[in-house]
């Protein structure tokens, strides 16, 4: 893979990544518990990106935290707030239209190229 | 155990303080998940500090400021800003000191010194005003790009909704025709250097004679009094030579128009100096006297020589000053035709 096309996957996955977490969500959720999650459906994502962005996320109200002292170690717990939850399922919306549209165009170049 | 410390304190070293103990407690809890659960070895711990990463990379992400001084939405504003503000400020800067030089002579030194003090005095000024300028432009943007609210990516307090409208607003200029804004600065400047000399000191036109002690005053060329009897058309010069400036800085290119009253203008400069210099008075006689004698002419043919030289090299120099202005102004008169003519067709 060229460097160009590695640069520009990393851009193109910056745009989702907000989405894939968001998804992950709706049950409390630490960090690393989300990215064992996310690493299961095949999804990686860089951790020096990922406990930043959750902050970000918090930040701007889509998430809440918690800090359980529980367990065995206190471990920081992040939920979608009602708002968050709102945001999501319009970013899930968007995304499920802009995929469909984006695979009608690149079948349709499939087909010319084949012609 | 030592190696996670030190991995922490690197991140929250670079964090604000307040969320300094947060995010140590998340990232130790982070980094004990991603350990086995006992009896980690060193090789263990340091795979997982790989995989998180620099430090500061890590710390620049939990940081929301941007990592840079002037953003992509800022700093074509700035550029124009600093391109706009510089040569006004230095202008001033130039115009207050040359004043200042010329009204604080004192008397005892020649012209040349005199220019030569001014020079070195307004180099030295416009250097240190530049760089101040610079500055604080810089730091001014640097606290909007840190500390405004933005609306969105790439819009800031400055910019409005742009609309073709505006397209009027900056009609296209050719290159040519263009009169730059430090240009017109520059001959303002240059007013306010030859009226402050006028009105301070024209006896300093003189002849000088070498003797022991270097440079000696011998006599004034002009005859102060006489020359400054005329403060009324010299007064009127510099008000035609100010409006034209400020004509100049609005239509901000060369016109036909603009020529015309430029050599307008020449012509009049060129009418008093006629009348300055044709003042039989104007000339001081003992100084017509030591020029005669040294070469070997009367002092009439002296007078002559002198009035007659000096209204021709002035008057070659307007000639050329309004010559340039027409130039100028049908400069790229051609061009702009044949690109309205490819539109029309």
């Amino acid at each position: 893979m060229t460097r160009l096309s590695q640069s520009l996957i990393t851009e193109m996955r910056r745009g989702y990544l907000t989405l894939a977490v968001l998804s992950q969500l709706s049950s409390p959720q630490y960090g690393y518990s989300l990215v064992q999650r996310l690493e299961s459906s095949g999804i990686v994502i860089d951790q020096s990106t990922l406990y930043p962005l959750l902050r970000r996320l918090e930040k701007q109200t889509l998430v809440t935290s918690t800090w359980n002292t529980t367990e065995s170690r206190p471990r920081k717990y992040y939920v979608l707030s009602t708002y968050g939850e709102k945001v999501f399922k319009e970013l899930k919306e968007e995304w499920k239209k802009t995929t469909s549209e984006l695979n009608n165009l690149l079948q349709g170049e499939e087909e010319y190229e084949s012609h | 155990m030592n190696l996670i410390d030190l991995y922490i304190h690197e991140v929250t070293r670079r964090l604000p303080e307040k969320n300094r103990d947060d995010i140590e407690m998340e990232l130790r809890s982070t980094i004990l998940d991603m350990l086995p659960e006992e009896n980690h070895t060193e090789e263990e711990i340091k795979k997982v500090l790989e995989t998180l990463g620099d430090p500061a990379l890590l710390a620049s992400r939990y940081n929301d400021r941007p990592s840079y001084l002037i953003g992509p939405g800022l700093y074509n504003k700035y550029l124009s800003i600093l391109k706009m503000a510089m040569p006004i400020i230095l202008f001033i800067i130039l115009l207050v000191t040359a004043i200042e030089e010329i009204f604080i002579y004192s008397g005892d030194t020649g012209l040349f010194s005199i220019f030569a003090g001014l020079l070195a005095e307004l180099s030295g000024s416009a250097i240190n005003a530049g760089i101040h300028v610079f500055f604080w432009i810089t730091i001014v943007f640097i606290l909007i790009e840190r500390f405004a609210p933005r609306k969105e990516e790439h819009q800031n307090i400055f910019n409005r909704k742009w609309t073709p409208e505006q397209l009027k607003e900056r009609p296209i200029i050719h290159e040519k025709r263009e009169i730059k804004r430090w240009e017109v600065l520059l001959g303002l400047l240059w007013t306010a250097i030859w009226a402050s000399l006028y009105f301070n000191t024209p006896k300093l036109i003189a002849i000088y004679e070498n003797s022991n002690n270097g440079l000696q005053f011998a006599a004034s060329i002009i005859n102060e009094d006489i020359l400054l009897a005329y403060w009324g058309i010299v007064s009127l010069s510099v008000v035609l030579e100010i409006g034209i400036a400020v004509y100049k800085w609005r239509v901000r290119q060369w016109t036909k128009r603009l020529a015309w009253i430029n050599a307008f203008t020449n012509a009049v400069f060129f009418i008093f100096a006629w009348i300055i210099i044709t003042d039989s008075r104007l000339f001081n006689n003992s100084a017509i006297r030591i020029i005669g004698d040294n070469l070997d002419m009367e002092s009439t043919e002296v007078l002559i020589w002198l009035g007659v030289s000096v209204l021709i090299g002035i008057a070659i120099a307007c000639m050329i000053d309004s010559y340039e202005g027409f130039k100028k102004a049908y400069k790229g008169i051609k061009k702009n035709q044949q690109s309205e003519g490819k539109l029309n067709d």
